[in-house]
């Protein structure tokens, strides 16, 4: 098992003009507008603490035979991924409260800020994993292997209810990740769990 | 063609929905489950008076179903023996249907490609074992995977003729952005045999997709429409339009030029009859004929140009020899695409000098991030065929010379993928300088491309131009050769003035030139301004397609965008978004004139015009929440003002929004709740993880006349189907209005509520559901 706090990532613009919406069929981004998503792409860095763990089986190892039911659910996709290799990496990542905490205030007043910060927010989440990802893929090449999609509960066909088997097979409370027990949503709401398949060369 | 003499040919309607109609599962799984029914349908069509009958396949990929081999082949048995029974005097054919594959392929999905590829050949590969008569691949909205197919059905069925549809949305284009043009040449230079449209909406509203897609091909047009727009009436789904009024309009749709004519889900065998009834008297005078000429097209997957008579302008920019900078990353790359898209360019060059391998993944980038047409520098076959397999539109090859060496190694890639090419005027003995040289070679590419078997139209000729410095006199010598080339023409501007002072002044003058006399494309630096004015200045005095030009260069000097402006200036100030200029104006209004007025006038204007921007997506997110902001504003000091008068302002209804239990995500609700008080409506927001008991509760206790619910999770969506029953059972008659990220418009009929899209589609239902 691996934990990593306080990593750095780096926010894709264009990544965040998609979660609000915006197309190459937008006139133009007027000046007001620009300088409220430049703030609140600042704001999102200076909010988050993007930290992470996960961990890596062998597909033949006891250990993964025994957590191998509780994590796929009967997902095709899921299994499919497991199917084809030869370790899997499960993990979860987060970016912390803080800046749920500051969309929730401006929500109230401010739904602008709020919406760009919430996408700010959406594509650092996304960008923790894909950092974890990177580090994966390395361990991944040095074993002559490359990594397959990465897959999340609650896409495709593989149940939100898996989130809950991952988050007790790693021990997120080293980085402050809690479930609801009965909405499988996860607290910080801006957290991700995750499973990559190491396939063979 | 068939025996009368008529081109027209009469496919069969919808087999999901008869089987469902039939009181059987609408899936492929009715081949096991109900041979008999399956068969039964066949029959009827042949009876009807289908030529081709499709078989019940349309989801049997190995991504559906694991015993996709089995039900492909009982499915084609069972075609095979209803025509076998139905003893009809003519021959009808068998289509083995191929759906998508349900997965997407990257980037709008994450199947990779030749994935894809993989699936279709999977069950291709027993169509053609059990020998159908064609193949029918349908319902395709994404570019990408139509071409997936149409590659896989020509290498493990060749010879066996392809039809190939795909499905528009509103707007004339797919839901992945591709417009009929670039779906047609797509289709067409993958070797569908007949190609066009089917489900969609209604033939109605694919006048305009078979209208455009004629322009651009010679193959016959295919037409199979769902019988009107579906509605959820009382627990299933029904179509709008009978078989009187689906012919009525499928007949537009022949008269565009559609000969191949069916149905899709809602059709049955009765609209066959009634267009095989109608249609078998039509004279051949009656439909628009495929062009004897079409249009040089390249395309992306959402935009296209046309060799035609206003030249293309392609960006020169991305030439790693020129630009060694460039090197560096792709995103300097992208970056170089995009300013030029932006300066007006119509399509890219790449060039990529010694680094070739990196092509595929470039044009990847490229068609991703920019979105133009693309034309490949490059004289790889290999690296070629990687680009162009999974590129998603119909791109432009860069060049093959008239040696004999190239033509052999460069021919069978354009043949393979339908590609057009610049074939240059150059051959073994290097560039001639005579025009008589240039326009021999010219001709004997055109004749060794028609032998190989490739169309004509997919060749555009570069007649070379040579450094000023190096041969002085050869520019005229060019120019000419422009006028006796039959063919489109085109040429990197810009050789020119190598060497030379003021070389922008040249290639200014030499765009000019080459315009007035006619050629189809020009590689240029799209960021000289001088250069473009120089060209569309041109365009527009020499006189060819006078009016045409004469507009384009009457837009390209006009202010761009949507120049729209309220004259009120309370309008204009909500439109841009802007709450202190509105506050500011409100205020002093509302001293000579009625809160009323003031909403009527100026508020609604601007609040229907953000919408439609909104809807155009000419505006995004921010800018939309701005507009409702500035709109609260407003009402907010005009409801104040009234209430400070005793007055208090009418409200069209009363509507209580909440997310669901076990939800806690609002931030797409108090988006809805801002936008729906703009639109004068009453809203209570109850906020986050409410039980149904409690939602119902609140709504009986409230008086409310409608009750919108959000939930971003799967997990916590069947709140809302309990909300739902529960008004039942107390026999309240409150309608329901369901959005969020979780829900889909089928959810939403399956459990009695109205979809509410996004938050502008929930002001529209809530105005309708009071006007009831």
């Amino acid at each position: 098992m691996k934990k990593i706090r306080g990593f750095k990532i780096k926010l894709r613009k264009r990544e965040i003009l998609r979660n609000l919406k915006y197309t190459s069929r937008v006139e133009n981004i007027d000046e007001k507008t620009e300088k409220i998503i430049q703030q609140q792409v600042e704001n999102t860095y200076s909010l988050i603490y993007p930290s992470a763990v996960y961990d890596t089986y062998l597909k033949s190892s006891e250990e993964f035979k025994n957590l191998k039911d509780d994590i796929l659910f009967g997902s095709e996709k899921a299994e499919g991924i497991v199917k084809d290799s030869f370790a899997v990496t499960i993990m979860a990542a987060t970016i912390g409260k803080e800046i749920e905490r500051e969309i929730n205030r401006l929500k109230k007043d401010d739904l602008t800020r709020a919406f760009i910060l919430d996408a700010g927010a959406s594509e650092a989440a996304e960008q923790s994993v894909n950092f974890i990802s990177r580090i994966i893929r390395r361990e991944a090449k040095a074993e002559e292997c490359y990594l397959s999609n990465r897959i999340s509960p609650g896409y495709g066909d593989w149940p939100l209810e898996a989130s809950r088997s991952l988050i007790e097979k790693l021990p997120v409370e080293k980085i402050d990740i809690k479930i609801n027990p009965e909405s499988n949503i996860l607290e910080p709401r801006k957290s991700i769990t995750a499973l990559q398949g190491w396939i063979q060369e | 063609m068939n025996k009368s003499g008529s081109p027209l040919v009469f496919l069969d309607g919808a087999m999901g929905t008869r089987l469902k109609s039939l009181g059987e599962e609408a899936s492929t799984l009715a081949n096991l489950k109900a041979p008999d029914t399956v068969k039964k349908i066949h029959r009827e069509y042949i009876k009807a008076g289908s030529q081709i009958i499709e078989t019940n396949t349309f989801s049997a990929t190995s991504v559906n179903y694991s015993n996709y081999k089995k039900l492909n082949r009982r499915g084609i048995r069972l075609a095979k023996e209803a025509v076998g029974e139905a003893s009809a005097s003519r021959k009808v054919k068998i289509a083995g249907s191929v759906g998508p594959t349900g997965k997407m392929i990257k980037p709008v999905g994450k199947l990779e490609f030749e994935e894809g590829v993989e699936i279709f050949k999977s069950q291709l590969e027993i169509m053609a074992k059990e020998e159908v008569d064609l193949i029918i691949i349908e319902t395709m909205d994404d570019i990408l995977e139509m071409k997936a197919a149409l590659l896989a059905a020509g290498e493990v069925a060749p010879g066996i003729p392809v039809f190939s549809t795909m499905t528009f949305s509103e707007g004339d284009r797919t839901s992945t952005g591709t417009p009929p043009e670039v779906a047609a040449r797509v289709m067409d230079s993958l070797g569908a045999d007949v190609l066009g449209v089917n489900c969609s909406f209604g033939p109605e509203k694919l006048r305009e997709p078979v209208k455009r897609m004629r322009r651009v091909t010679k193959k016959p047009i295919i037409v199979q429409a769902n019988a009107g727009l579906p509605e959820y009436k009382d627990n299933r789904t029904v179509y709008s339009m009978d078989p009187e009024s689906y012919a009525e309009n499928v007949k537009k749709l022949i008269k565009e030029g559609a000969t191949y004519v069916g149905g899709c889900c809602g059709t049955d065998p009765e609209f066959i009859k009634k267009m095989v009834q109608d249609f078998g008297k039509l004279s051949s005078e009656f439909w628009e004929p495929a062009p004897e000429k079409i249009p040089v097209v390249i395309a992306s997957r959402t935009s296209w140009a046309e060799f035609n008579d206003f030249p293309v302008v392609i960006g020169e920019r991305i030439n790693l020899t020129a630009h060694p900078e460039l090197k560096k990353s792709d995103e300097k790359i992208v970056k170089e695409g995009l300013k030029q898209k932006k300066a007006g360019a119509d399509a890219l060059d790449i060039n990529l000098a010694n680094q070739e391998e990196r092509l595929p993944q470039i044009a990847d980038k490229l068609s991703r991030r920019v979105g133009l047409p693309l034309v490949l520098d490059c004289q790889n076959p290999e690296v070629l065929k990687k680009t162009v397999r999974r590129c998603g539109g119909v791109p432009l090859l860069n060049s093959i010379s008239g040696e004999e060496k190239k033509l052999e190694n460069l021919l069978p890639v354009v043949k393979k993928y339908g590609i057009p090419f610049v074939g240059l005027c150059m051959d073994e003995e290097g560039v001639p300088n005579k025009v008589e040289k240039k326009v021999n070679i010219a001709r004997k590419i055109v004749k060794k491309t028609t032998q190989a078997g490739i169309a004509e139209e997919n060749i555009i000729i570069d007649p070379v131009a040579f450094a000023l410095s190096s041969k002085p006199g050869s520019a005229r010598n060019t120019i000419k050769a422009l006028t006796e080339i039959d063919r489109p023409t085109l040429l990197g501007i810009s050789n020119i003035s190598s060497g030379l002072p003021q070389q922008a002044l040249l290639n200014q003058v030499f765009t000019a030139i080459t315009v007035y006399r006619g050629i189809s494309g020009i590689i240029v630096n799209p960021m000289d301004k001088d250069l473009m004015y120089n060209m569309y200045a041109s365009a527009a005095i020499s006189g060819r397609k006078s009016s045409v030009n004469i507009k384009k260069y009457i837009e390209y000097f006009s202010p761009k965008g949507d120049t729209f402006e309220f004259e009120d200036k309370l309008s204009q100030a909500i439109l841009e978004g802007n709450s202190p200029k509105s506050s500011e104006i409100v205020e002093k209004r509302l001293d000579g004139n009625t809160g009323l007025k003031i909403i009527n006038q100026s508020v609604i204007p601007a609040l229907k015009k953000v919408g439609e921007k909104y809807n155009k997506k000419q505006i995004f997110l921010p800018q939309l929440i701005e507009s409702a902001r500035a709109a609260q504003k407003t009402m907010d000091i005009i409801s104040d003002r009234i209430k400070e008068e005793g007055g208090s302002l009418n409200k069209k209804g009363k509507i209580l929004i909440a997310t669901v239990e076990g939800d806690i995500h609002d931030i797409g609700k108090n988006l809805v709740t801002l936008i729906l008080k703009n639109h004068s409506f009453k809203v209570k927001d109850m906020g986050v993880d409410n039980s149904a008991g409690k939602i119902v509760e609140e709504a009986r206790k409230w008086g409310a006349d409608i009750i919108a619910l959000s939930s971003l999770m799967t997990t916590t969506m069947g709140c809302m189907e309990k909300v739902v029953k529960k008004l039942k059972t107390r026999n309240m008659d409150i309608p329901v209005i369901i959005g969020g990220a979780a829900v889909r418009k089928n959810y939403a009929q399956k459990i009695g509520a109205y979809y509410g899209k996004d938050a502008l589609k929930a002001v529209d239902i809530a105005g309708s559901l009071l006007e009831k």
